[in-house]
Parts: C-alpha cells; sequence; structure tokens
C-alpha cells in the first residue's frame, strides 16, 4: 500500500512539472481575455409590452451587447397597435443610451421587419447576411426570409469580437439545418465570435447539434418559451473558439413577461 | 451662411477640379475609365464639363472643421434634426456628423438623431475604442443599410462607411466613406484601399489637417493618378474638407450649408459611368 502511494505521487509531481514546463516554455504573457455580459430577447414584435418597458428591462441589466429579434420598423400591425410606426432598435438605443444597428428581413406592413442589435461599444463593421432557404425549389415548403445581423465590436482593450444576432426559420427543420451549416460555413474563419438569438430548435434538434460542432452553448438548460408557461427552449448564445470562449454565469428570466420569450443573460469570458 | 466663406470654397474646388484634370488621356476602353499616359503612367478620363443630373447625389458633412471638441458640445441634436425634416425634393443621400464622439453608458447624438427622423443611425471610430468616450463620424441614413465597412490601414487612419443603393439614373449601390487625416501615411493607407479596390464603389468626404494638404496633394498626383482628390479649406480653421473617389465619381461642386449655428458642406457627387 504504501509503495502505491509513493509510486502515485511520484506520478502527480512528475505531472505537475512537465505541466509547469510546458507552461515555462511558451513565451510572452497569457493571452488578453474580455469578459461580456450578453443578452437575447425575442420581443415578439412588441404585442406584450411598450418600448419603455422593454428598455427598462435591458437597462436595468447593464448588459455590453444585445440580441432582439422579431423586431419592426414603422410597421402598422392591427395586433401591435401601440407600436404602429415605431422603429423598435432606434427606441431601445435611445431609451438604454447603447448603440443600436438595425437589420431588416423582410418588408411588411408599410415597414420592415426583422432583427437588431444594440451595443455598449462602438460597432467598426457591420453586415446583413440573408440566410439560405428553400424558396423557389420545386416541391419544398416555401418559408419566411431570414437573416443574420453580424456586429463586429472593437472593445476598450482593443480586441474585436464578432457579435451575430439571428432568427432561424420557424417550420421547417430542413431549412434550420441548412441555415445553422450556413453560419458555420459563412463564420467558419471569425473568431472570437458570440452568436445568439432565437433558433427556433430545441437542444436536442439536429439544427443545433450542427451549431454545436463549431460553437459552444452559453446558456442554460432552461425553458424560455413560452414566457408565462415555457415547455422549451429555443433562445440560445454560443461562443467561438470553443476551447477558449467559457461562461462565467447564465441566467433565464422567469419573472419577466415583456414578450412570449424569456430573456437570457450570459456572462462570458473569451 | 457667411458669403466670403461660401466663395472662398466655390472657388477653391473650381481650382482644385481644374488642376486635377490635367495631364490626363482618353478612357483605354476597359469600362473603368483609366486610361495610360504616353509614359505609361495610368490615368483616368476628364470629368465631363456637362453634369448629368440624373447622375448627382449629394452628402451633408456637418463639421467645424477642427478637433478639439465634440461637434455636439455646444448644440443641440434637435438643430440637426430640424435640418434633415426641412429637406425636400432630392433628398442627400447620408448625413455625416463629425465629432460625434461615442460615449459610453451615454446616448449617442447618432442615436437621438435617428429616433426623431426615423433614419438608421451608424458611428465610425476615429480613434481606437476607449473604456469611457471614443472619437469619431456619426452617419445618419434613410436608406436600410446592407454593409457596413470598416478600415484601419497603414498609418491608423479610421475609416468606415455605408453602402446603400442610391437613385441615381437607375439604382446603383453606392459607397459613402468617412475619415479623418492628420497625416500623409494615413492618406496612403486611405488611398491604397481604393486603388487596391478593397471598398465597394463609392466615395470618401471627412476633412483632413490643413498643415499636410500640400504634402498630400503632391503625393496624390505622383503616386495615386487613378484617383480624384478634392480639398477645400475654409479661413481659420485647423482642417479642411477632404473628399476621395476612384475615376468613376467626380466631385461636381460642394456648398457652405446650414445655418450659422449648425455648420455644415453639402457635397455634389456625380456617378460618371
Amino acid at each position: 500500500m504504501k509503495k502505491t502511494v509513493i509510486t502515485l505521487t511520484a506520478a502527480v509531481l512528475s505531472a505537475i512539472m512537465s505541466f509547469a514546463q510546458e507552461q515555462a516554455s511558451s513565451s510572452g504573457p497569457a493571452p488578453a481575455r474580455d469578459t461580456l455580459k450578453v443578452m437575447t430577447y425575442n420581443l415578439r414584435f412588441g404585442e406584450l409590452a411598450s418600448m419603455a418597458d422593454i428598455a427598462g428591462f435591458i437597462s436595468s441589466e447593464t448588459p455590453d451587447i444585445v440580441a432582439l429579434q422579431e423586431c419592426d420598423w414603422a410597421t402598422y400591425r392591427e395586433r401591435a397597435p401601440k407600436q404602429n410606426g415605431v422603429r423598435f432598435i432606434n427606441e431601445l438605443a435611445y431609451r438604454t443610451g447603447m448603440f443600436g444597428l438595425y437589420g431588416k428581413s423582410i418588408d411588411y406592413k408599410q415597414g420592415y421587419y426583422g432583427i437588431g442589435i444594440l451595443s455598449r461599444y462602438p460597432v467598426v463593421r457591420s453586415e446583413r447576411i440573408r440566410l439560405p432557404d428553400c424558396n423557389g425549389m420545386e416541391g419544398k415548403k416555401q418559408t419566411e426570409p431570414r437573416i443574420m445581423l453580424l456586429a463586429e465590436i472593437e472593445l476598450p482593450s482593443g480586441r474585436h469580437v464578432t457579435f451575430v444576432c439571428t432568427h432561424l426559420e420557424v417550420s421547417s427543420s430542413e431549412v434550420r439545418v441548412m441555415q445553422s451549416q450556413f453560419i458555420n460555413e459563412r463564420l467558419e474563419d471569425i473568431s472570437p465570435a458570440l452568436i445568439a438569438g432565437d433558433f427556433n430548435a430545441t437542444p436536442d434538434s439536429p439544427a443545433i447539434a450542427e451549431i454545436q460542432k463549431k460553437w459552444k452553448n452559453l446558456t442554460g438548460p432552461d425553458f424560455t418559451i413560452s414566457s408565462d408557461n415555457p415547455v422549451k427552449k429555443i433562445d440560445y448564445i454560443f461562443g467561438k473558439p470553443q476551447g477558449q470562449v467559457e461562461m462565467l454565469s447564465t441566467r433565464t428570466f422567469t419573472d419577466v413577461r415583456l414578450s412570449d420569450h424569456r430573456p437570457i443573460i450570459s456572462t462570458v469570458i473569451f | 451662411m457667411r458669403l466670403k466663406e461660401y466663395m472662398t470654397a466655390i472657388l477653391l474646388v473650381g481650382s482644385i477640379t481644374a488642376g486635377c484634370q490635367g495631364n490626363v488621356t482618353p478612357d483605354n476602353g476597359d469600362g473603368n475609365g483609366n486610361g495610360e499616359t504616353p509614359d505609361g503612367q495610368p490615368s483616368i478620363p476628364d470629368i465631363p464639363e456637362e453634369t448629368d443630373e440624373r447622375n448627382v447625389f449629394t452628402v451633408d458633412f456637418f463639421t467645424d472643421l477642427r478637433d478639439d471638441r465634440s461637434y455636439f458640445a455646444d448644440r443641440d441634436h434637435d438643430m440637426a434634426v430640424n435640418h434633415i425634416k426641412s429637406q425636400s425634393g432630392n433628398l442627400p443621400a447620408a448625413y455625416l456628423f463629425d465629432r460625434s464622439d461615442f460615449v459610453t453608458g451615454q446616448p449617442n447624438p447618432m442615436v437621438l438623431i435617428a429616433y426623431e427622423t426615423g433614419y438608421h443611425p451608424f458611428f465610425v471610430q476615429t480613434e481606437k475604442t476607449s473604456e469611457t468616450a471614443t472619437k469619431g463620424t456619426g452617419i445618419v441614413t434613410a436608406y436600410s443599410v446592407s454593409d457596413f465597412d470598416s478600415a484601419i490601414p497603414a498609418g491608423m487612419a479610421f475609416m468606415s462607411g455605408i453602402t446603400i443603393p442610391v437613385q441615381l439614373s437607375t439604382i446603383q449601390n453606392t459607397g459613402i466613406y468617412t475619415t479623418t487625416l492628420d497625416s500623409t501615411e494615413q492618406f496612403e493607407g486611405i488611398a491604397s484601399l481604393w486603388t487596391g479596390k478593397r471598398l465597394n464603389d463609392g466615395v470618401t468626404v471627412g476633412k483632413i489637417e490643413s498643415g499636410i494638404k500640400d504634402d498630400v496633394a503632391d503625393m496624390a498626383a505622383a503616386r495615386y493618378p487613378t484617383l480624384r482628390l478634392f480639398m477645400a479649406g475654409i479661413e481659420e480653421t485647423d482642417y479642411d474638407l477632404f473628399v476621395l473617389c476612384p475615376a468613376a465619381f467626380a466631385c461636381r461642386n460642394f456648398e457652405v450649408w446650414g445655418n450659422e449655428g449648425l455648420p455644415c458642406y453639402r457635397v455634389y457627387f456625380e456617378k460618371l459611368f
């Protein structure tokens, strides 16, 4: 028994020394890391709350970057008359003091319907990228055009992070997988990066499996829809490179009823 | 608008424009407007005397032509909102607001202007991001923007811009970029982006430190003959108006615009081909 303990101790010491030598041989200081508080929230075109209420909630959580889905731009919907003519991202940016970026998915009800990003830091580059679908293909289901909105943000550390907001197809699993594959390929060379939004897919779905080939989940397992009677999780924040990005904390808000979705906020380091 | 300033500006643009038209040969027919001088130097075609009004667009550049304080330090953003809302007819493709600095945690002036006009806001930083405040130029436009590009070339000149579908004789995707130049190295960086075709087809509108204007003009003539450079100064300012574009565009004119409290330069561009 004594001999076994000595052998084990020697092995552990050897491993520690080997690790220390490895660390010492890697020259220079440890790479800088940044911490960000990231939120995602599907607003359900403002049917259930005012922009003032939503902005108040966002401000109270002091996120650095927010991904927002189902954002109208000067539409006139019968189902959300109090939001008629409102440009969601402009008003939320105005009320939160953050910078806003809007991406149109479709023309809708005299305005646009799409997604947006709020950022505490300047956006140095952005791009609205159309996601693939089967529209126009014979025998395939026609679906609503979808996009991802990409914002490259320069942080005070001088490092850049690419933040992407998206809202995947709702009714076709086949299209969602296609969109996930496209996201992986299109953002293959971009790192570090975070992608957040409504993926319309549960954690065990093929679309999420596809995303997780390249991205690390930075949210918990809590259900996100519906807000008052949650039955599944379809909202996420992912990050890459998978080996570098880590989730320090996450919270799915169970007591916020400003939409049919529950918002998520995660503090991440990369 | 002070007449003296207006006349100075127009005269300067006139003389610089005329100067840019020397030493050029006709288009070589490659569709890019590029030709070649007898000594083998690339060149670009003259700007036609006649303006095709169908292909003219404007950019409003709000600036003090200084760099010592925010444009909105002593001005209310409502003045800019009123200016934008009062426009009619052929509207400017974009409004640029020099030194609309980004102060973390406070509403950016572009956000306020965008909120009240319904336009889309963008921010072009002209220095590295800081924890508290970052210098930069704001852009607002009525167009839904697909791309907002940035570039940080040699010399650490920041240049960014939007690409928007401008209504000319046909709808043309046009890049509208802005920058602030304090050194000839920064100009080289910006110019090489254009000659390297790393930007969308379009124009740069910004400001240049007055002391380097002559050196930049010499450098442009010697090393970047396929670009069109326009600069114009206003008395008693530290910076001059700066316009740089590829051969397909011409700066036709600019006016000192706005009112006493809101200095603005309206730049007229023509898409030539």
